[in-house]
């Protein structure tokens, strides 16, 4: 890859003279790396390092700008030339840029300042497209399924699998999964991985959108279709045409667009608002909702046509405590991001820590891991963060606890763990507080299966 | 700016060829160059340098072509020049080297170009002398 500091333009001039002072001014930035060419001959013997610019004078001895400048764009068409010449003719210099010269400078005394303005729009230009290319590539990477959506569970290999399957046709896909699961991060890693890829991927909350304007979000309107439509828009069925429409919170529309949608859907065609004319639509759709689609068909609520329509290829996606040790590794995993992203030093998680983490339902999934665990990188001063690095809050313990089936044992470990952390410790004060006997605790934390933080566990004197 | 020179040519013409050499004040004026050159007094010389030898031996080239009724040379050569005669702001030359360019090339009468390219060149090399002694070359 080039240097993307480094920015070479080369001269290609016969006159000496002006070469140099060229050579000289456009070197006053440093990031500029000059080479210059006093013939057409000895110019093109290089022209294969396809440099970002090239000043050209038109009148060289042995070839005129005309077809050096047709050579170029056949060669390294990506190289902006930008012709300096003595001729004061409009015509010539019309001639050029209509050949696809960038720009056309007259050799007078403001020549190089001009030519400086150029050089540098020209370069904030190229700058401009590198940094696109990279961020489709790094959004391509993004998207990657392996990269995207972390995870070792059986629970999550089939989500890989339907994913896979989703991304190769054009059906329709709907997600489900509770908040915080990554329905959206599941519905573009579909859409980067499908055929659709060079095409937009456009996301609507339908649950945030007022219901009044949801018709002219969705399908565009006219200019004058009402108060305060002042231009033509478009809507986001048009905006991601040959792309996918992602509509999440499906379940939050209302019953009359439902039928709007249903009808889109079914002619693949919609109408802007205030308008008669039909706009054909090429999109792929894939809806996302937290909701139970089927107890709002039966509710009456949601279209039965539309939630068949809509069904597609289903995939449920699970939450985050039901995914085993998965915490783990995406906890491991935004750990690195947020050291990386912060340029903090690489951490790691203790055996207490690991166990909270485990230990807890996680009701907001993995937007509610990465929360916490940025917070515990934050706080933790050294390499290590330990259990009380991890802020997960469990403000209501009863349906934390309930979320997942355990056994009789399993709960009363962690009830007898969580009224540890909440009381620092303090074994007898937890005793006292579930009326249990103290070498009840003392046993479990002895069989490890309750922990107890190291520092506190010197003041209870029951640890080496 | 080349229309109206030459409507104004005939009238333009005797004071153009008007001998500048003999005048007391400089034939150039380095500003543009000083400026550019922002105190870089190496820059500034290495361009007189090249000036000293590539400028006076075209100039030189031009009246031969001239002479040799060579017009097609004589407006590459004065085209050549024109960019360095505006940048060392050689103002008592700077429409003359452009009509020596236009009319060299164009189908119309040369009487009146030889003592155009005359004068461009007398100036250019008493201009060069000039240089040679401002800065001990």
């Amino acid at each position: 890859m080039k240097d993307q500091k480094t920015f070479r333009v080369f001269i290609v001039e016969d006159d000496l003279w002006y070469s140099s002072m060229l050579e000289y001014y456009l070197s006053l930035n440093p990031d500029y790396v000059i080479q210059k060419f006093d013939t057409a001959a000895s110019f093109l013997a290089k022209i294969h390092e396809k440099p970002e610019v090239i000043t050209l004078d038109y009148s060289l001895p042995d070839m005129n700008g005309d077809q050096l400048l047709l050579q170029i764009k056949e060669v390294s068409p990506d190289s902006k030339v930008i012709i300096i010449s003595g001729q004061e003719d409009v015509k010539v210099a019309l001639d050029l840029l209509k050949k696809g010269a960038y720009d056309y400078i007259v050799k007078d005394e403001d020549a190089k300042d001009r030519l400086w303005n150029t050089i540098n729009n020209l370069r904030e230009n190229v700058q401009l497209k590198q940094e696109i290319e990279t961020l489709k590539e790094e959004v391509h990477r993004k998207y990657d399924f392996s990269k995207a959506i972390i995870g070792n569970s059986p629970v999550i290999q089939r989500v890989f699998s339907m994913m896979e399957k989703a991304a190769r046709t054009n059906i329709t896909v709907s997600i489900a999964g509770e908040t915080g699961t990554g329905k959206e991060l599941v519905a573009k890693s579909i859409h980067y991985n499908s055929p659709r890829k060079g095409f937009p991927f456009v996301a609507v909350n339908l649950a945030a959108i007022p219901k009044d304007l949801i018709e002219s979000e969705m399908f565009g309107h006219e200019k004058g279709a009402f108060t305060g439509a002042i231009a033509r828009r478009i809507g986001k069925f048009e905006e991601a045409s040959k792309g996918t429409l992602f509509l999440d919170e499906i379940g939050e529309m209302d019953i009359n667009m439902q039928a709007k949608l249903l009808r889109a859907l079914q002619e693949k065609e919609i109408m802007r608002v205030g308008s008669n004319e039909i706009v054909k639509i090429d999109v792929r759709i894939i809806v996302a909702t937290h909701r139970n689609l089927l107890e709002m068909v039966k509710d009456g609520t949601f279209r039965e046509d539309l939630y068949y329509r809509l069904l597609g290829l289903p995939i449920n996606l699970p939450p985050l405590r039901e995914r085993e040790n998965d915490v783990l590794i995406i906890a491991k995993h935004f750990m690195e991001m947020f050291c990386k992203e912060n340029s903090f030093p690489l951490k790691n998680f203790s055996t207490e820590a690991k166990k909270k983490l485990m230990g807890h339902a996680f009701p907001g999934n993995i937007r509610e891991l990465k929360s916490v665990v940025e917070l515990a990188c934050v706080m933790a001063e050294g390499t290590e963060i330990d259990s009380e690095h991890l802020n997960v809050s469990s403000q209501n313990i009863l349906s934390d606890f309930m979320m997942k089936e355990v056994t009789l044992k399993e709960f009363t470990i962690k009830f007898i763990q969580y009224y540890l952390d909440k009381y620092n410790y303090d074994v007898l004060k937890v005793a006292r507080k579930l009326d249990v006997g103290k070498s009840t605790i003392y046993r479990m934390i002895q069989n490890k299966e309750v922990f107890v933080h190291k520092k506190y566990a010197y003041e209870n004197s029951f640890m080496n | 700016m080349l229309t109206t020179l030459s409507k104004n040519k005939t009238q333009n013409l005797t004071a153009l060829i008007n001998d500048p050499t003999n005048a007391t004040e400089k034939l150039y004026d380095m500003g543009a160059i000083n400026d550019m050159a922002a105190g870089n007094t190496d820059f500034v010389l290495s361009l007189v340098k090249i000036f000293l030898d590539t400028i006076p031996a075209n100039s030189s080239e031009m009246v031969k072509a001239c002479n040799d009724g060579h017009w097609d040379m004589v407006s590459k050569l004065a085209h050549k020049l024109k960019s360095t005669v505006d940048m060392m702001r050689m103002r008592h030359i700077t429409q003359e080297i452009r009509m020596i360019e236009m009319d060299a090339k164009s189908s119309g009468k040369k009487d009146h170009i030889p003592a155009l390219v005359n004068k461009v060149n007398a100036t250019i090399q008493k201009a060069s002398e000039e240089l040679r002694k401002e800065f001990s070359l």
